[in-house]
């Protein structure tokens, strides 16, 4: 694996298919991808998308999350326990402990 | 050609069925072919020549084609044969030879028939066969032999050919051939026309390589670049100005690819095939001072423009910029030299004329003062001023006269009127006139002068004895003068000896120099002009004769001069003036008098006036003076003075500046600095004119200041004023604490030699920076469009970081106050301009108030700005921001300073850095190198270092060594070595070749003589390191584990020195991953005094602690750490290498700076971290942070440039992880233009937020970012 990628399913929290878990990684090379299989799958509702399990996300992911956040597009959840809360909350990330 | 599938490889006969099987394509190719359907008939029906000869011809990897059949010579060949044949394969098999080879019939033609009716073979050794590719011919050649194919009958019927091609091998000698005779021509030359004219002339004789060859030059007058010169073809073709040839701007080589359209007649010039393409190669100007400029190669269409084509032309321009610089450097060190001659020859016209100009009012002066004493015989008052008027006017004129004929001399226009004299009787008359004054002042004058002939010019005599004696009286306070005259052989010696002073060392050759003056304060006066002994050495030289200076500090003097003696000539009578108005015997005498006058006794009543001054005559005239409205005292030196002061407790100090031992300043320093005396009012008077020596004497403490001369009513007014003022001038002590502050701020940074050390002295001195916490300068750079900020104090890294480089109208105080040039002052940052909401929020925590103020050069020019910062809001009195006006006054003269000082270093580092650049090209390892010029000297070297990446990507070479001379000279030796290493290295990179490649080279390369070389190649795949060491010192090797082996093995002669012996053999060893390589010059090591094996154990102890640092701080550390006391006393280089791969507690890797690099390499460190048992949030930490940084290097240290590479090195023990990310080049993007929204403001934020610490070193090599994890890193929350 010398690229990176990610992958979206439905949460098993949610099987009304509001909710997404993303797992894999998402980084510079392929956050624009990121931004557009969300909004393919928000489909002009609001997503739920769960980021515990992801195992990597860098700046340019950051950036395209502030994106969807300032489109309204999505709300973030980040378990307690996630390697990505300190990193999230440095950037400033709104986040939620678990799914609404 | 393939018809039909009949012939099977099962069908074949056994033996061609093999050969079949082995032969790849073509056996395949063979067998499918429908040789039924062809004249030779199916293969069961060929002769059996034929079959052995195919069976051959398969089954061979070696390149080999058959022509079968005598009448037309059919083609079979093999896998080898096919780059020969490009793109007529496939339909060259079973062809007939003579369609296929069309294009080189002419050549091959006669020797194929000549095999095929004599059946003797050819030989041909790297012929030339013009062969068709792509449309037109391409010079290639080839080794080969046609053999005849014979049959059972005896009878010939076909060809057997075993070709090699030998394209590469002969251009790539022919072009290092070139390069050779190129350097050699260049050697010699010193000016830019005759390099250009020598290369122009060697590559004039090599059209096939360089069919065009043209040399633009700099111009900086138009700003353009202009034809220097040409090969013959292309004269009166090319435009005049690069511009024309073609417009926009000179970055990097180019390639013009139409090139006939852009020189109208460039076909006509060449009927046998026109260069359509030429490279552009831009020649920089290293060193700023020299010029630059372009080469331009037209390429020859029958050369493919491949990378050995490029790099052979590359390597010439490599030459011609080594040279042009050479040149450069050579002209302008003619052009001062020219210049001080000028400066020279104008000084002593201009005291020519001075002189003359003053003696005749001094003349006009002298007459009606004797007369007015002669009638003022009855009035001692009136006769005792006239005397004064009479003796000073007197040293005037001596003055005067010894300048006139010091500039006589210079101007060369003085002859010796020399006469025959006794010298012995001369010498004795003229010392004798200070007989008298040395009794007076307790010195023992001895005069040895037994008669001796010579032949000298006795005024000129005079002049050099009284000189001589009048200094030595000067500085000898007890003991004795001796003047002693002998004569020995031919030679007269006269020894003036005293037991005075003396003379340090240092300043020993400098005495003799015009204007010097020995700094030497125990003296009896300060007076002087500092000619004296540059006029007697002139004198002494006008006599063929030799002086010489021979001194110990306290022991004292001896002044020896050697003339030829005239033992044959009768001495005629001589007449030395008379002692009575001598008038170096009555200056000398002032010095004798009484030096100290104080007064017996003080009768109170009247304020008390102290005086010292040096000078009798002025120390009278002041007494006079003041004396008669105020009592005083008299002192003849600041340190009787200072006594009497504390003695005496005056109301108010008149002091002269000059005096000798404690001189006026250090005297009122001394006041000061005494609580019991610092209020006393000091009036300071000195010769020295001018704002500046007035500002200097208030520095120092003084309240007053007058410059002589003076009236006497000025001084009275001024004293009177003065102490008036005493009762309320409380304030002023106030003042003067503060001047000593500043005095110290002020010494500070006048000895600051950098820009860290300028910020020190700010920040160390409240007085001058108002106590602020923290201080930045920001200097203008890169054209003037953005700013360098320097940061010191209480300061966050990220702060730094952000705001290191700032566009120059970014929306930043710092930008805005160098751009309007106006001082800006914040008592609250919070309540700044919405303009500054970022720089303001970044900063919130340590910068809450500022005062920003510009930097202006001597011309006006803003530079930059200084700003002072403070965590806690506060107010600013108009009074702080004058204070702070004066400081950056005081900074920005430190800054010329140090540029100034830095230029000459910065030019030699920077000339050997581009001279010495590094290849970071190569993936397979971490390279860093320095180059260290010994001490300060401007000074370029013969020491190299050098990286060349191999074509296989898992290999490197590199090398360091050594050209035995310094100077511009050896490097451009050096250049060349470098150079042949290089073109060695690429062709075969094993150290023998390009060993035994470099000693051919260097045997004709004058000045190559017993240069050392270390040369070594890295593999990564297999882990090894072959090595070879022309008299060099030995490679050493640490590995992780901080254990050092020197490679001892390999060992050859110094190049162009085989009778020095070694073994000339290839040493082996082992490269675990992880370990490190050092190559180095005997510079890093050698000492004064010390054995080579000190040496040695001292690089093995410091290498060893480096086991785990990066490269370049590897590189940085053993500098500094061997360097020894008071600095390299030779120049230094120091490479260290780290190959790339990883152990479980090292990872190193080296990357192409592309962003498609990043999840690579991620996944790369993920697995490394995964063995460590990292957990999962550290790991995404480190993950992260290391991933900003390797985009930030990618993307503004490199550019997204994919021939430039990024490294990373990292390393684990128990308590962290370290990682160090580099690139090799500069940040030239505004890096406060970064928001923290924006990828890189969040990239910065990451990499500073989650780790423990950050390091970031900027260099002229690159940008080292190291970040520190700590493993047991708990759950350090960030705050939500």
């Amino acid at each position: 694996m010398s690229t990176a990628s990610f992958a979206l399913t439905p949460h098993p929290a949610a099987p009304d298919g509001t909710a997404v878990a993303v797992t894999g990684e998402i980084d510079i090379t392929n956050a624009v991808d990121f931004v557009k299989a969300i909004t393919e799958r928000a489909d002009s509702r609001q997503l739920v998308v769960d980021f515990s399990d992801l195992c990597f996300v860098d700046s340019a992911g950051f950036a395209a999350l502030d994106d969807l956040l300032a489109r309204d597009a999505i709300t973030i959840v980040i378990r307690p326990g996630s390697r990505l809360r300190r990193a999230a909350t440095l950037m400033g990330l709104p986040y939620l402990d678990e799914l609404p | 050609m393939v018809r039909r599938g009949v012939d099977t490889v099962g069908e074949l006969p056994a033996d061609l069925a093999t050969a079949v099987r082995l032969g790849g394509e073509m056996g395949r190719r063979f067998a499918a072919y429908d040789w039924a359907g062809h004249p030779l008939g199916p293969i069961s029906g060929w002769p059996p020549a034929y079959r052995s000869a195919v069976t051959a011809a398969l089954s061979s990897r070696f390149p080999i084609v058959l022509w079968l059949g005598a009448q037309d010579l059919y083609l079979v060949y093999n896998d080898g044969y096919l780059p020969m044949l490009g793109e007529k394969h496939p339909s060259a098999l079973g062809s007939p030879g003579r369609e296929v080879w069309w294009d080189i019939l002419d050549s091959i033609g006669p020797m194929l028939s000549g095999v095929v009716e004599t059946g003797a073979a050819t030989w041909s050794d790297d012929l030339l066969l013009p062969i068709w590719t792509a449309g037109r011919p391409q010079e290639r050649y080839f080794t080969f032999s046609y053999g005849p194919i014979v049959l059972a009958d005896g009878q010939v019927d076909g060809v057997f050919c075993a070709v090699n091609e030998t394209t590469d091998r002969v251009l790539g000698g022919r072009r290092l051939s070139i390069l050779n005779h190129v350097a050699g021509a260049l050697m010699e030359t010193r000016t830019v026309d005759d390099a250009v004219r020598a290369a122009v002339e060697v590559c004039a004789r090599q059209p096939a390589d360089l069919p065009v060859l043209a040399v633009y030059v700099d111009d900086p007058a138009t700003g353009t670049s202009r034809l220097r010169g040409s090969t013959p073809e292309v004269a009166g073709l090319l435009p005049a100005t690069l511009g024309e040839l073609y417009p926009g701007p000179r970055s990097g080589t180019r390639v013009l690819d139409d090139l006939p359209t852009r020189l109208p007649g460039l076909a006509s010039a060449f009927p046998a095939g026109v260069p359509e393409q030429a490279l552009v190669i831009p020649l920089p100007d290293p060193v700023q001072v020299s010029v630059g400029g372009a080469l331009v190669v037209g390429v020859n269409p029958r050369q493919p423009l491949d990378d050995q084509y490029r790099g052979f032309c590359r390597l010439l321009g490599d030459q011609l910029t080594a040279v042009l610089a050479t040149a450069g450097l050579y002209e302008r060190e003619r052009h001062r030299a020219d210049d001080l001659a000028e400066l020279d020859r104008v000084k002593t016209a201009f005291l020519a004329n001075v002189s003359h100009e003053f003696r005749t009012p001094l003349t006009l002066l002298l007459g009606p003062v004797q007369d007015a004493i002669a009638a003022a015989a009855d009035q001692p008052e009136q006769v005792e001023r006239l005397d004064m008027v009479h003796r000073n006017a007197l040293r005037l004129l001596r003055l005067v006269n010894s300048l006139l004929d010091f500039s006589r001399i210079e101007a060369g226009g003085a002859t010796a009127n020399r006469v025959p004299v006794d010298l012995g009787t001369l010498t004795a008359h003229i010392a004798s006139a200070f007989t008298e004054l040395c009794q007076r002042a307790g010195l023992e004058l001895v005069i040895r002068c037994p008669p001796v002939t010579a032949e000298v010019d006795p005024q000129m005599w005079e002049t050099i004895v009284l000189n001589l004696l009048s200094n030595a009286v000067k500085f000898t306070f007890h003991g004795s003068i001796t003047v002693e005259l002998t004569r020995s052989g031919d030679r007269v010696r006269l020894q003036i000896t005293d037991t005075g002073a003396g003379i340090a060392a240092d300043e020993r050759d400098r005495l003799f120099d015009r204007f010097y003056r020995a700094s030497n304060t125990r003296a009896r006066s300060v007076e002087g002009s500092g000619i004296g002994l540059s006029l007697v050495r002139s004198l002494v030289e006008l006599h063929d004769g030799t002086i010489e200076l021979d001194s110990e500090v306290d022991v004292g003097t001896t002044v020896t001069i050697r003339l030829p003696a005239a033992p044959g000539a009768t001495p005629g009578a001589v007449h030395p003036s008379g002692e009575a108005d001598n008038p170096y015997v009555t200056e000398a005498a002032q010095w004798v008098q009484g030096r100290a006058a104080a007064p017996a006794m003080l009768t109170g009543g009247r304020p008390l006036v102290l005086i010292a001054d040096d000078n009798p005559d002025m120390r009278r005239h002041l007494d006079r003076i003041l004396s008669e409205r105020w009592e005083t005292v008299v002192y003849g030196d600041g340190k009787a003075a200072l006594r009497g002061v504390r003695a005496h407790r005056p109301d108010l100090v008149v002091t002269d500046v000059m005096m000798p031992g404690l001189d006026g300043l250090g005297f009122a320093a001394a006041i000061r600095a005494d609580p019991r005396l610092a209020s006393t009012p000091i009036l300071m008077l000195s010769a020295r004119a001018g704002h500046e020596a007035a500002e200097e004497g208030f520095r120092h403490g003084a309240d007053d200041y007058l410059p002589k001369p003076f009236r006497s009513a000025d001084l009275v007014n001024r004293v009177a004023a003065r102490l008036m003022a005493v009762g309320r001038d409380r304030v002023s002590r106030e003042r003067d604490r503060r001047a000593t502050a500043v005095a110290e701020f002020r010494a500070a940074l006048s000895a600051a030699t950098t820009l860290e050390d300028v910020l020190g002295a700010v920040l160390g001195a409240p007085a001058g920076s108002l106590g602020a916490t923290s201080a930045v300068i920001g200097l203008l750079e890169g054209g003037q469009e953005q700013i360098r900020a320097t940061f010191a104090g209480a300061l966050p890294a990220e702060l730094r970081d952000r705001y290191h480089l700032v566009a120059r109208d970014a929306p930043v105080p710092l930008a805005d106050v160098v751009r309007t040039g106006a001082p800006m002052t914040v008592p609250d940052t919070l309540d700044l301009d919405e303009r500054y909401e970022l720089v303001v929020r970044d900063g919130r925590d340590s910068v809450r108030s500022a005062v920003i103020h510009p930097l202006r050069d001597a011309a006006g020019m803003v530079t930059g700005a200084l700003g002072l910062y403070w965590p806690q809001p506060r107010p600013f009195e108009p009074a702080d921001l004058d204070e702070v006006t004066r400081t950056a006054a005081a900074v920005s003269s430190a800054l010329d300073r140090i540029r100034v000082a830095q230029r000459e270093h910065r030019i030699a580092t920077d000339f050997q850095d581009h001279l010495l650049d590094l290849d970071r090209g190569s993936t397979a390892a971490v390279v860093s190198a320095v180059y260290q010029p010994a001490g300060e000297a401007m000074r370029v070297g013969g020491d190299w270092y050098l990286v060349v990446p191999l074509d296989d990507p898992a290999r490197v070479a590199i090398s360091v060594g050594d050209v035995v001379s310094h100077g511009l000279p050896a490097a451009t030796v050096m250049s060349k070595l470098r150079s042949a290493i290089t073109a060695g290295a690429l062709t075969d990179a094993d150290p023998p070749p390009v060993l035994h490649l470099l000693e051919r080279y260097a045997a004709r390369v004058p000045g190559a003589l017993c240069s050392t070389v270390a040369y070594a190649v890295v593999d990564t795949d297999t882990r090894t390191l072959s090595y070879a060491c022309a008299g060099h010192l030995y490679p050493l090797l640490v590995t992780p584990d901080g254990t050092t082996r020197y490679l001892e093995e390999g060992r050859w002669p110094p190049l162009a020195a085989r009778a020095l012996g070694g073994s000339g053999e290839v040493g082996y060893a082992d490269l675990p991953s992880g370990s490190l390589v050092l190559l180095y010059t005997d510079g890093l090591i050698e000492r004064v005094g010390e054995s080579l094996d000190d040496g040695f154990a001292r690089l093995e102890r410091a290498a060893a602690d480096c086991a785990t640092l990066p490269v370049d701080q590897v590189c940085t550390t053993l500098l500094r750490r061997l360097v020894p006391p008071g600095g390299f006393t030779d120049d230094v280089v120091v490479l260290a290498l780290r190959p790339s791969g990883t152990t479980p507690d090292t990872f190193v890797a080296t990357l192409p700076a592309v962003r498609e690099e990043t999840p690579r390499l991620r996944h790369r460190l993920r697995d490394w971290l995964t063995g460590l048992r990292v957990n999962g949030e550290l790991e995404y930490d480190i993950l992260l942070g290391t991933g900003e940084a390797v985009s930030n290097a990618i993307e503004h240290g490199s550019h997204l440039d994919s021939d430039k590479t990024v490294t990373v090195e990292a390393f684990a023990d128990d308590e962290r992880i370290s990682i160090t990310v580099g690139d090799s080049g500069q940040w030239s993007s505004d890096s406060s233009a970064s928001r923290r929204s924006s990828a890189r403001g969040r990239g910065l934020t990451l990499i500073n937020g989650l780790s423990e610490r950050v390091d970031t070193v900027r260099s002229a090599r690159g940008t080292q970012v190291t970040l520190y994890y700590r493993r047991d890193a708990g759950p350090v929350e960030v705050a939500r």
